[in-house]
């Protein structure tokens, strides 16, 4: 029984996901969830600027973007910060031992998962 | 495999006159020459690594033909040289780092191009071949090169030389190529080997990156369930496809236990069903899920798929029509009943059925769904009426592990 995101309401995700379908369903999942979405973001380089403008509450990463690029820095900036974000790959293996205490959201995944985790984020965060 | 020598090419060579002191020395040389190819044989078939028997095999056919010179070249086809891969008897420095012309101008290079082994007793005089300049500055006399010949391309080649003034004879040629053909099969073989690891490695990469993409598809296909469902005003069609949803979400937990197993063409239920029942719980407002299974079960994918799916309509069947808007709690257990089957049951304490209710009588999706794969695996669903609520149970038949 999800409790129904609650600490997501006016909370601002960063969210970074480079497949555009993927992406739209997190941010209306979020959004639906009351929650304001910066990005969604498909590259590194658009997630660090709006991540430095937007002063995101939390972040939901893919790992591998298009390319064979990944989010490690943006990983890096939001550490660096102290915001706490997850991840969210079809690959696991591919997340560092250095993440190995950040959250993992498997794809594919549902609605109702992602804003499980993410409420899980911002409880702990 | 040039199991034979090709017609040896050989200088022609001054008479030689024969003694008996000379004769049983020839004798005991080749009997030498029979063990240390036995000796080799044996090193080859032990699989010894390929840098161990070089080394041994150049000191081996240094002994044989009684010479202070032996080296293994292999031959780099990019520039078109012969590299010294092992040897005996060179200065420091030599092994591992000479190189020498693989043209047909050398005799290393005429055994490897022609495959005919080279005799050439008189360095200083020869005239077939120019001398090269490792030799000279070794005062080698004479030398003696085979070719080392695996199934496909040449290796390279091995080559005996020595100072002093005695010939190699033919007898020598044959001794030489024998230990040649030895470790030209050893050397294909680890050859194979590799091939074969590389290409393991490569089919894990693979399989690792359609997982991947397997997965990435799966996403968008319930991404785009959950967009088209969160685009639509009728919240009935909204719903519907919201579990349509959640039922490629049951399809491609399968997808990732199969991933993480070693066994692809079997799935062990209770996990995966496990996984299954908390994506739904997750999936469906105001339910909780209780999944209870004591003992791992076995079943083909296939058709632990189709529980699964049997299993998702019920458990969402109940959360929507026993328990209404309220939420409520449903178990679900997965119980032995002997080593080939088990029986599930889906149970919840909502309002009870309507009066006649029966599985294929319904019109629902999701009902008629329960009816066609429970019907397909050959097993019946029982509904049990409870004092509070309903169970809904069937047998299913494992394939359990083969004992090993």
């Amino acid at each position: 029984m999800t409790q129904s995101a609650e600490l997501l309401k006016g909370r601002r995700i960063l969210v970074v996901e480079d497949e555009p379908l993927i992406a739209l369903d997190i941010k209306y999942t979020l959004e639906s969830s009351g929650a304001s979405v910066i990005g969604p973001a498909a590259r590194v380089s658009d997630a660090l600027v709006l991540a430095a403008q937007g002063c995101p509450d939390a972040a939901v990463l893919d790992v591998r973007l298009h390319g064979d690029t990944t989010t490690f820095p943006v990983a890096v900036w939001l550490s660096e910060r102290g915001i706490p974000f997850m991840f969210q790959t079809s690959d696991p293996g591919a997340i560092g031992v250095a993440y190995r205490n950040v959250p993992v959201l498997r794809k594919p995944f549902q609605p109702e998962e992602l804003l499980s985790k993410i409420d899980e984020l911002l409880a702990n965060g | 495999m040039s199991s034979e020598p090709s017609a040896p090419v050989v200088e022609p060579a001054p008479d030689a006159r024969p003694s008996v002191e000379g004769t049983a020395a020839k004798i005991a040389a080749r009997e030498r020459q029979q063990e240390i190819l036995a000796e080799l044989g044996v090193l080859a078939l032990r699989g010894t690594p390929l840098p161990e028997l070089l080394d041994e095999t150049t000191r081996l056919a240094a002994e044989g033909l009684e010479s202070e010179f032996c080296k293994i070249l292999e031959y780099l086809p990019d520039v078109n040289r012969l590299i010294m891969r092992a040897g005996v008897g060179w200065p420091e420095g030599t092994v591992g780092q000479a190189t020498l012309g693989a043209d047909l101008e050398s005799p290393s290079g005429y055994a490897l191009r022609t495959g005919k082994p080279v005799i050439s007793n008189q360095l200083e005089n020869e005239e077939r071949f120019r001398t090269p300049e490792l030799l000279a500055a070794n005062n080698i006399r004479r030398a003696i090169n085979v070719i080392l010949q695996g199934d496909g391309k040449p290796y390279g080649v091995l080559e005996v030389d020595s100072t002093s003034e005695q010939d190699f004879s033919e007898k020598d040629i044959a001794f030489l190529q024998g230990s040649a053909n030895i470790i030209g099969m050893a050397i294909e073989r680890q050859r194979r080997e590799i091939n074969l690891q590389s290409a393991l490695e490569y089919q894990q990469v693979l399989v690792k990156e359609i997982n991947h993409r397997v997965k990435n598809s799966l996403q968008l296909v319930s991404s785009m369930l959950n967009l088209r469902a969160k685009s639509q005003e009728d919240p009935a069609v909204s719903q519907i496809l919201s579990e349509t949803s959640a039922r490629v979400g049951a399809i491609s937990r399968a997808h990732d236990r199969l991933y993480r197993s070693s066994d692809v063409k079997r799935l062990e239920l209770s996990a995966y069903l496990s996984e299954v029942c908390r994506d739904l719980e997750e999936a469906i407002p105001q339910c909780r899920v209780s999944f209870e299974a004591p003992s791992p079960a076995y079943m083909t994918t296939d058709r632990a798929i189709q529980v699964a799916i049997l299993l998702t309509e019920l458990v969402t069947n109940a959360a929507k029509h026993a328990y209404a808007k309220g939420g409520g709690r449903v178990w679900v257990s997965l119980k032995p009943i002997d080593r080939n089957s088990v029986s599930l049951s889906i149970r919840d304490e909502g309002v009870g059925l309507p009066a006649g209710f029966k599985v294929d009588g319904f019109r629902g999706l999701g009902m008629r769904l329960v009816s066609i794969l429970s019907e397909q695996m050959g097993a019946e669903i029982q509904i049990e009426r409870l004092p509070q609520g309903t169970e809904f149970s069937m047998v299913a038949h494992l394939d359990p592990e083969p004992d090993n």
